[in-house]
C-alpha cells in the first residue's frame, strides 16, 4: 500500500512523460525510481521519489513494473483533485488506484515489452552551474523563436544560451544562483530544442537546476522537484567541419 | 600724468610707474595701451572672426548638404511607405470576405499532429546517441 498526495504523482508521471511514454518502474523499500531512455535513444531520465515524499509506504519487497505513463497521466486527469491524495496497490498483478471519488483498475504492461533500463553514460563533465530553472525554460523557449537548435556553453557568469537562424541570432546569459563551476576555456555544445523544450517545461517547478556539461559534451541536468531527485541527460548534436 | 583705460574707460589719475613697468588699469587691471597698440588689437580680432565665420559657413554648407541628402532619401522611402499602403489595404480588402466565410467554422477544433522528437533526431545525421561515446 502507497499513498502519495495527486501533486506529487502528477509530477513525477510529468518528469518521465517529458521524454518516455512508458518506462519500468522499480519499486523498493526505499521508495520508486527509474531511469529511462527515449526511443531515438538521444535523452534519458532519471527520477527517484524516495520513501518519505509518500503520506504512507509499506512496500517491502522489490518489484518492477512497466508503467504507461500516457495513461497514468488519463487517469490523473480523471482524479485531479489536487488536494486529494492517491492511494495505490498492488494486487494480483494490477494497480489499484483511488483518491476517495474513482478507483481506477490498470494493468500494467509486461515488463518483457518495455525498453530495459539503460546505462546512464560515465562521463566527467567539466562545468557545473546552478541556475534557475523557470529562467531556463523561459529562455529555452525564446530561443525556439529563432531557431530549433541551441547551442549551451560557459561563461564566467553562468550559463551562454546561443541560438542562430538563417538571419538572426539571439543569446543569453543566465547568470548562476549558486554553484559556478566553469573551465577556463569556455565549454560549449549544440542540443536540439526539441528536447530542450519538454524537458525546460518538466523543471518549470522546480526552483534550481544544476546543468553540467563539457565541449560537445552530453548535457545532464540535476534537479529537485516536490521531494524528488530527478536528472536528464542529453546528448548533443555535432556538426562537422 | 592721467590717462583713460581703452578697455573700461576709467579715469587712473597718477602714474604711478614703479621700476619702468606700465602700472595696469586701477578698476579693470588691463595693461595701459596705446592707441595705435588698440588699432593693432582691434584688426587682430577682426580677423579671427573672420576666419571663424569663413568655417562656420563652411559647416553650414556641409550641412545643407546632408540635409538635402537626407531629404531625398525620406522622400524614396516615403513613397515606398506609400505604394505599401496601398498594397495594404487591397490586401485587406481581399481577405475580408475570406475571414467572413470562415466564421462558418469558426467553433470547429483544429487538430494537429505533434512534432515528433525522436522521429526528428533520428532524420538528423548530426545527432549523437546515448550513451554517449567521445568521438575520436
Amino acid at each position: 500500500m502507497m499513498k502519495i498526495p495527486q501533486t506529487r504523482l502528477s509530477a513525477f508521471c510529468n518528469v518521465l512523460s517529458a521524454l518516455v511514454p512508458e518506462c519500468r518502474l522499480m519499486i523498493t523499500d526505499q521508495g520508486w525510481n527509474t531511469l529511462a531512455v527515449d526511443t531515438a535513444n538521444v535523452a534519458m531520465v532519471s527520477a527517484n521519489l524516495p520513501k518519505a515524499q509518500f503520506d504512507e509506504f509499506t512496500e517491502t519487497e522489490k518489484a518492477e513494473i512497466g508503467l504507461d505513463l500516457m495513461k497514468l497521466k488519463d487517469f490523473l486527469k480523471v482524479m485531479d483533485d489536487e488536494k486529494s491524495t492517491i492511494t495505490i496497490e498492488r494486487k494480483e498483478g494490477r494497480l489499484i488506484m483511488s483518491d476517495g471519488r474513482y478507483t481506477v483498475k490498470h494493468t500494467p504492461l509486461d515488463v518483457q515489452t518495455v525498453r530495459k533500463r539503460p546505462n546512464p553514460p560515465s562521463l566527467s563533465l567539466p562545468a557545473a552551474i546552478d541556475i534557475d530553472a523557470g529562467q531556463l525554460q523561459e529562455a529555452i523557449k525564446a530561443m525556439g523563436v529563432i531557431s530549433d537548435k541551441v547551442r549551451l556553453g560557459t561563461c564566467k557568469e553562468g550559463l551562454a544560451l546561443d541560438a542562430e537562424g538563417d538571419t538572426d541570432q539571439l543569446h543569453k546569459v543566465l547568470e548562476s544562483t549558486g554553484k559556478c563551476q566553469v573551465p577556463d576555456a569556455a565549454v560549449r555544445s549544440l542540443f536540439s530544442l526539441d528536447y530542450l523544450k519538454e524537458i525546460g517545461k518538466a523543471m518549470k517547478g522546480a526552483s534550481t537546476c544544476t546543468a553540467l556539461l563539457g565541449q560537445d559534451h552530453p548535457i545532464r541536468f540535476d534537479f529537485e522537484l516536490d521531494g524528488m531527485e530527478c536528472g536528464y541527460f542529453l546528448a548533443p548534436r555535432l556538426e562537422g567541419d | 600724468m592721467p590717462w583713460i583705460c581703452p578697455y573700461c574707460g576709467t579715469e587712473n589719475e597718477q602714474d604711478g610707474r614703479v621700476g619702468r613697468q606700465e602700472p595696469p588699469c586701477r578698476s579693470c587691471k588691463n595693461p595701459r595701451a596705446t592707441p595705435e597698440e588698440l588699432a593693432r588689437i582691434r584688426e587682430a580680432k577682426i580677423s579671427s572672426i573672420k576666419k571663424d565665420l569663413e568655417e562656420l559657413n563652411e559647416v553650414a554648407g556641409k550641412l545643407r548638404d546632408s540635409i538635402e541628402f537626407h531629404a531625398s532619401i525620406i522622400a524614396e522611402h516615403q513613397q515606398d511607405l506609400n505604394d505599401a499602403r496601398k498594397e495594404l489595404g487591397e490586401l485587406r480588402e481581399d481577405a475580408a470576405p475570406l475571414k467572413e466565410a470562415l466564421k462558418r467554422w469558426e467553433d470547429q477544433e483544429v487538430f494537429y499532429e505533434k512534432r515528433d522528437k525522436a522521429f526528428m533526431a533520428e532524420q538528423d545525421p548530426f545527432q549523437t546517441k546515448l550513451p554517449f561515446e567521445v568521438p575520436a
